[in-house]
């Protein structure tokens, strides 16, 4: 790959990142329908159940090299979460136990 | 921003700096990822500063070292960001007031800005135009900053951390626990995971989000409807 390709590969993720992020300047000039408008209330939480999956394709394919070691700090930040409801908390504490694990273990 | 008042710069630093430690984890182990991947830091920099988006910036390394698949880039930039949309239609009646700097609150709307921004309630003597902006930038510059540190420190002395590469995933799975602790939406966020799910398993390829993400809208526009017939 040539940098020239490299740069348009980086030039065409920019310009989508960019049309969803400023998307809301063109959507909000229209009239929704009362569907559209339910859809949009509902989206987000659709888009990151799939944005989990996607994170967790591995894992999920069970075909991670320690698989446990990831179920055992999801299930850390889960417990963290449901104690404490602080979100950067319980993903720091899942991950740093999880990166411990697989480097001495 | 003509007077920007001290306690409206505190409140912002405070309310980021769970942002700015997560930032850390996740912005250095991409700089070490793109070092590892035998990129030159202006990738690293071109990445971080231009397209500012963790999850699609993780997902892309892969595309900056094989062969020229622009389709492909634009498929994963856009089924990994398409959730921005959403984002700046809940946010825009907070943003709209401040004309002059909404492209830049909208050029910097991650996960982490538009999370602070959306469930943070301001009220004077704290500038809300000026907070959601600085709470933005500092998002943005500590981005920047951390994965450049990340690549440069990674090359300097040859730092090996294993499964650094699983700060996405893990913040992805905090991200779905605060949707859910939301308390409404399950059906969204069930039939969210689920088709994926079946996706994955039966497509085996990246174009299961594209599938996931049409099966999604078909089947919450099926379940708007089917409701408001009852």
């Amino acid at each position: 790959m040539t940098n020239i390709e490299r740069l348009i590969i980086i030039i065409i993720m920019m310009a989508v990142t960019m049309m969803t992020r400023f998307a809301v300047l063109v959507i909000k000039k229209r009239n929704p329908s009362e569907t559209s408008k339910q859809l949009m209330d509902a989206l987000p939480f659709a888009s990151i159940g799939l944005l989990m999956v996607y994170g967790l394709q591995d894992t999920i394919l069970l075909k991670s090299g320690s698989l446990l070691y990831e179920i055992l700090s999801l299930l850390l930040i889960t417990i963290v979460f449901i104690k404490t409801k602080h979100s950067l908390l319980s993903l720091a504490i899942g991950l740093s136990v999880y990166l411990v694990l697989v480097n001495l273990l | 921003m003509k007077n920007i008042n001290r306690k409206t710069i505190n409140k912002a630093m405070q309310i980021s700096i769970p942002m700015i430690m997560g930032y850390f984890v996740l912005g250095f182990s991409y700089g070490i990822l793109m070092q590892q991947a035998d990129l030159s830091i202006i990738w690293t920099f071109l990445m971080s500063s231009l397209v500012f988006a963790g999850a699609l910036q993780y997902a892309a390394i892969p595309l900056l070292t094989s062969f020229f698949q622009p389709m492909v880039a634009l498929t994963l930039a856009l089924s990994i960001n398409i959730r921005h949309v959403f984002y700046g239609l809940s946010i825009y009646d907070k943003y709209k007031d401040n004309k002059k700097s909404l492209p830049l609150l909208l050029f910097t709307m991650a996960d982490e800005a538009f999370s602070i921004n959306m469930s943070s309630s301001i009220h004077p003597p704290i500038q809300k135009n000026t907070f959601y902006l600085l709470t933005s930038l500092f998002g943005y510059v500590s981005w920047n900053v951390f994965s450049l540190l990340g690549h440069f420190f990674a090359s300097s002395i040859q730092l090996s951390i294993k499964g650094l590469q699983f700060a996405l995933p893990a913040l992805f799975f905090v991200m779905f626990l605060n949707m859910a602790n939301q308390k409404k939406h399950y059906f969204a966020l069930l039939c969210g995971v689920i088709i994926t799910v079946l996706s994955l398993v039966l497509v085996r390829s990246i174009w299961y989000v594209v599938v996931a993400m049409m099966f999604i809208v078909i089947i919450l526009l099926t379940h708007i409807k089917g409701a408001t017939h009852d």
